[in-house]
């Protein structure tokens, strides 16, 4: 599952600074906005890092490990999502 | 997260050879110069690396030490003396001084910095490999 090639970082052209919050928000619904919130913030960094190693500022490795520190969090992201799916699948089969 | 810590220690590592890779390219790149702007032949440089220092215990305990150049280091010793009067930088008695840079050990360290650099990446990769599987976990 490639969910996030190094060259898809310009998908996060707009960076989303701050979410909107909800109103009265699960405590699930809190954790996720704070990873979401989190990956975002990564993915913005990486695509700094990126940009600067290809104006020369800074060293290559950092942006490819940034890169790869955005990519981890995109997965745990992904992996917490499919979890939260699952259990509202499983709820919503449970019979009444 | 935790798992990040292990990333910017190789980082570190990767960045402090990345720069003792420069000082070894200076010195071979310098190693036949005479004349340098503060007089003299090129002097050999030698980078000087250090664990960065903790700020306090608790974050001594919490993220281990990350390496950096702290210092680039001059020596003088074994400046090779050769007689050759028609050299232009000669000085009164034909003697020219020529660099103390030894190819065969500015070789050696380069190995050593290319080793050391493959070394961080073999970590940040093992580190990678961890989560990768922990992330698994839930599959």
């Amino acid at each position: 599952m490639q969910v996030n090639a190094p060259g898809n970082t310009e998908i996060m052209e707009s960076p989303i600074t701050s979410l909107p919050s909800p109103r009265s928000a699960s405590q699930g619904e809190n954790v996720f906005r704070q990873i979401l919130a989190d990956v975002n913030a990564q993915q913005n960094q990486a695509d700094t890092q990126v940009h600067r190693s290809l104006l020369g500022e800074g060293d290559l490795h950092e942006a490819m490990l940034a890169l790869e520190q955005a990519n981890l969090s995109l997965r745990l992201l992904v992996q917490v999502r499919n979890k939260l799916v699952q259990a509202y699948e499983e709820l919503s089969r449970m019979p009444m | 997260m935790n798992i990040f810590n292990t990333m910017e220690i190789s980082a570190s590592g990767l960045t402090a050879q990345r720069q003792r890779l420069n000082v070894i390219a200076e010195n071979l790149a310098n190693a036949q110069v005479t004349r340098t702007p503060q007089g003299g032949p090129y002097l050999r440089k030698n980078v000087i690396l250090e664990t960065q220092p903790a700020e306090d215990f608790s974050s001594l305990v919490e993220s281990p030490a990350k390496v950096a150049v702290t210092d680039v280091v001059e020596t003088r010793e074994g400046l090779i003396q050769e007689y050759d009067p028609t050299h232009p930088d000669a000085n009164e008695e034909g003697v020219v001084t020529w660099p103390n840079v030894n190819p065969v050990t500015e070789m050696v360290s380069l190995v050593l910095a290319s080793r050391a650099f493959d070394a961080n990446v073999a970590a940040f990769r093992a580190g990678r490999a961890m989560a990768l599987k922990a992330l698994e976990i839930g599959r």
